[in-house]
């Protein structure tokens, strides 16, 4: 299988959508990447991402859960695919080999 | 200047409470409808509203409305913008067009004499009105295109007449009294005469003997030669392009020479690019006034040469009535008390010679303004004629396309699109027209010049002014044709249209299509009627009596005018079984120049009128038939009497206030000032003038000094060996000159060339019209034909002639 190419802000926000389990959205998504890593992103990048990520087959999305406050427009909510959670393994794998490959004096 | 505006709109709200708080700016709202993808809209709206009620409760109301503006700015990125992958692409306005397209080529396709009748209809249509656009445009253009045009008047004579000749002393008195004026001009024109070039004789027609101011006050554009000079000399000649290029061909005329008149050796000066075609003084060269200026008198106001023009300019911003108001005092200066009295100088604008008709000795006819107005309003009827057999066929077609318009409405389509759908057939099938009518105009527009009897450039096809009557009638006519039918169709009930309950036509579009039809008969009886008023008065101008016969009489004239050729030809030509009579005359009686003043003091009348006076000899009255009324006719006289015997019409014995034409004869009057005349005999009063004018007095008298034209009566057998018989006999005689001849009853015609010209003008276009008509008319009656043929078949029991009784009284009234 072709590797996608994955930047490692597509890479975070892949990762907040497989952790928030199908509860995954615009708005969900950057509370959840600012809680969890403290990083304050615009709305608008998070929403670049998402549909990047949709068009490289990582997430899949489907509309729904309207809300007042929304003025009843509907959420797309994302989920990570089976090949968006093997990219994710693949890219954690292949980070821990070559961690773990780091000379223990090279840092002392 | 956002957060203000922002600001502004929140004050007079209540901003507490999460529910009630003031929703986000909306122009930042539709800002993003706008610049997005309409599928992520929701979304993204829908986050944005989300962030921006928590913002509400955490930040306050202004900074979350500052913040969803710089959120909906970060939207505003090219990634959403571009819109790349669209899923669901919204249908194009092409889309449909192209749909429209191929719907009307379908429909055209399916009913092909439908769509050729309008569409030849339509063609034949446009290209009448675009002719007649060129034809008005022409006549309505004369002599448009000198700069100084409007402050150019021609100084013209009132005594007897509004006569466009003037007295050849009135230029020279006008520059001395009027210093004020730039330019005043002498034109001597010629409408014919003879040019050598080196060995070759050519019979020219319309030149003239001009002043240098003349090529000052008018435009021309010189190709070589000075315009301030080139005339000034004695013996010099400016030629047009078309004469340069007729007489010397390639080579450079500058300096070359021709002889005008066999009299003149001139030389040319300059050469000018052809004038405009439509212009009261067609020229074809120019020869120098000062050439013959010594010959001609030029101090007495009362000899008024014919072809003597006199222009004058005035200074800028200076009202013509300062000039108006003095010509009195200069009449009474320069020419005494009595002129003054009896004349007066009107100044004509250079743009109404062509249109004012008061005038007598114009080398154009002019014709009047309505006529063109007339013409246009025809143009206007034909276009008419054809829109409204667009509206009826269209109307009679949209019933079979109700179904379609049922499915579209169906589907969706509203009423707006479904009108422009039909408007845009009628455009593609106007444009197709508009592109075959100028197609038809081109070719036939070289042929204007033989039917109409008009010559247009076809240069004139390209200018803006008529670039924009085009684009002017395309409009009218799409609008006309395809307005009502658009709306007709497009209100179909879709549910009626479906279950095909229209199988006939609503009463009321029946009613509108047959008033329609009403009006179009209207329009081509009108039309007929007219062509019959204009064939009528043409009629009248060719065919009335005349009062003497103008039938197979040729006429010529003899250069030198000496009693032994005279003799000598009427010899040879008697001689000739081809030719029945010859008389010798100053001219035939349309040919005259020749008029004076009469009073008769015996009959105590002083006060001088006009009359006309023509030697003839005694041959004449017996070939033209001229009828005597009283007294005898014209006799031979050997030598010259101190008093003439004279003949004269019924038109002098009545102005001389005698009630019987007898009790004129044996009277004297005085013509000329001094040369007294006994009334011999008085003839019934003939045509000597165009129908324009009324009959005049007229004196005929003998006397050989001024026979200067032969008119020959042939024999209808063997005309052309007979002419050329009389050629070969004058060429002898005259080797020097060039043999001309007329025939009377050309001549007769020529003088009603502008009449002919307007009465082909108006067959030609009524004609068009009521094809047009009578085209629409079959397309209709056609069609109602065809939806009838059920009604035809059911009744097969019935003879034809009872099924011709079914169709004929709806078709008969559309």
């Amino acid at each position: 299988m072709r590797r996608a190419y994955l930047g490692e802000f597509e890479e975070l926000v892949l990762l907040t959508v497989a952790l928030l389990n199908g509860e995954a959205y615009g708005v969900s998504v950057s509370k959840e990447l600012l809680e969890k890593t403290g990083r304050a992103v615009s709305i608008s990048a998070i929403h670049v991402a998402l549909h990047r990520l949709q068009e490289k087959g990582l997430v899949a999305s489907d509309l729904g859960g309207a809300t007042a406050e929304r003025g009843g427009r509907r959420k797309r909510f994302f989920t990570a695919t089976a090949h968006g959670q093997n990219v994710l393994r693949e890219i954690r794998d292949t980070r821990n080999q070559l961690f773990d490959l780091i000379p223990k004096t090279a840092w002392s | 200047m956002k957060p203000k505006a922002d600001k502004s709109r929140n004050s007079g709200r209540p901003s507490s409470g999460l529910r009630s708080s003031s929703p986000p700016p909306r122009w930042a709202d539709r800002l993003l409808g706008w610049l997005c993808p309409p599928e992520l809209l929701e979304e993204m709206q829908g986050d944005l509203h989300e962030l921006y009620a928590q913002r509400v409760q955490e930040i306050g109301q202004r900074k979350a409305r500052r913040q969803y503006v710089l959120d909906v700015a970060g939207f505003l990125r090219p990634y959403f913008l571009k819109r790349k992958p669209r899923p669901y692409p919204k249908p194009l306005h092409t889309d449909m067009l192209r749909n429209y397209f191929t719907i009307a080529l379908r429909n055209f396709r399916r009913h092909k004499s439908y769509a050729a009748i309008n569409l030849f209809g339509l063609t034949l249509g446009i290209a009448a009105s675009l002719l007649v656009t060129l034809v008005v445009r022409n006549e309505l253009g004369y002599d448009d295109s000198h700069s100084k045009g409007d402050r150019i008047y021609r100084v013209t004579l009132n005594a007897l007449d509004f006569n466009a000749n003037v007295s050849l002393a009135l230029v020279p008195a006008l520059r001395n009294d009027f210093p004020e004026l730039p330019l005043v001009s002498q034109v001597y024109y010629q409408r014919e005469g003879m040019v050598k070039v080196d060995q070759t004789i050519y019979n020219e027609k319309n030149f003239a003997y001009a002043d240098p101011e003349f090529m000052q006050m008018f435009d021309f554009k010189w190709l070589s030669g000075d315009s301030a000079t080139a005339l000034k000399a004695p013996n010099t000649v400016v030629l047009t392009k078309t004469t340069a290029e007729k007489y010397f061909g390639k080579e450079n005329p500058l300096g070359k020479t021709m002889i005008v008149n066999f009299r003149r050796t001139v030389q040319v000066t300059g050469v000018i690019e052809d004038p405009q075609v439509n212009t009261h003084l067609p020229l074809i060269f120019l020869v120098s006034w000062e050439t013959i200026r010594k010959e001609r008198e030029t101090t007495n106001f009362n000899n008024i040469p014919g072809g003597s023009y006199a222009y004058m300019l005035l200074p800028e911003n200076y009202p013509v009535e300062k000039v108006k108001e003095r010509i009195p005092q200069f009449l009474k200066k320069n020419w005494g008390e009595e002129t003054a009295k009896e004349a007066t100088l009107p100044l004509q604008p250079l743009h109404d010679i062509h249109f004012d008709q008061r005038y007598i000795n114009n080398i154009i006819t002019p014709t009047g303004k309505e006529t063109f107005y007339a013409l246009a309003g025809v143009a206007l009827f034909i276009i008419i004629t054809a829109c409204i057999n667009f509206v009826n066929l269209a109307t009679a077609q949209a019933v079979k396309r109700s179904r379609e318009v049922g499915v579209r409405k169906s589907l969706g389509a509203n009423r707006s699109q479904l009108i422009w759908q039909s408007l845009g057939e009628t455009s593609l099938l106007v444009l197709l027209s508009v592109g075959l009518g100028l197609l038809m105009v081109k070719l036939f527009l070289p042929l204007t010049g033989q039917l109409l009897n008009i010559r247009i450039d076809i240069s004139g096809l390209t200018g803006a002014d008529v670039a924009l009557a085009i684009a002017g009638i395309t409009i009218l006519t799409i609008l006309l044709a395809g307005l009502y039918p658009a709306f007709v169709q497009s209100a179909f009930r879709p549910v009626e249209a479906l279950k095909s309950k229209m199988t006939a036509p609503s009463p009321k579009s029946l009613s509108l299509r047959k008033s329609l039809v009403v009006v179009q008969f209207v329009f081509s009886q009108l039309l007929l009627a007219g062509t019959l008023i204009v064939a009528s008065q043409m009629d009248f101008f060719r065919n009335q009596q005349l009062g003497f016969d103008k039938e197979a009489v040729l006429t010529f004239g003899l250069p030198d005018n000496a009693p032994e050729k005279r003799s000598l030809i009427e010899e040879k030509l008697l001689g000739h079984p081809g030719v029945q009579e010859i008389s010798f005359a100053s001219g035939a009686p349309v040919y005259n120049n020749n008029f004076t003043g009469f009073i008769s003091p015996e009959l105590g009348m002083t006060e001088s009128d006009v009359t006309e006076v023509k030697f003839i000899d005694e041959k004449y009255m017996d070939m033209f038939r001229i009828s005597l009324v009283a007294g005898e006719p014209i006799r031979k006289v050997s030598e010259k009497d101190t008093i003439i015997r004279g003949v004269v019409n019924q038109t002098l014995v009545r102005r001389l206030g005698l009630k019987r034409e007898a009790d004129a004869v044996g009277r004297h009057i005085t013509i000329n000032g001094n040369t007294k005349v006994i009334i011999a005999g008085v003839v019934k009063d003939f045509q000597s003038e165009s129908r324009h004018k009324k009959i005049r007095a007229c004196v005929l008298a003998y006397n050989p000094s001024d026979f200067g034209q032969v008119s020959v009566k042939l024999r209808p057998a063997g005309m052309r060996e007979t002419i050329s018989y009389i050629d070969k006999s004058w060429s002898a005689m005259y080797p020097d000159f060039l043999f001309k001849y007329d025939f009377l009853d050309d001549r007769i015609a020529s003088m009603y060339d502008q009449e002919e010209k307007i009465y082909h003008a108006f067959l030609f276009f009524s004609a068009i019209a009521i094809f047009i008509g009578c085209l629409g008319l079959y397309g209709l009656v056609s069609f109602v034909a065809v939806q009838r043929t059920k009604s035809a078949s059911g009744r097969c029991w019935a003879l034809p002639p009872q099924v011709l009784w079914v169709c004929l009284p709806g078709n008969l009234c559309g």
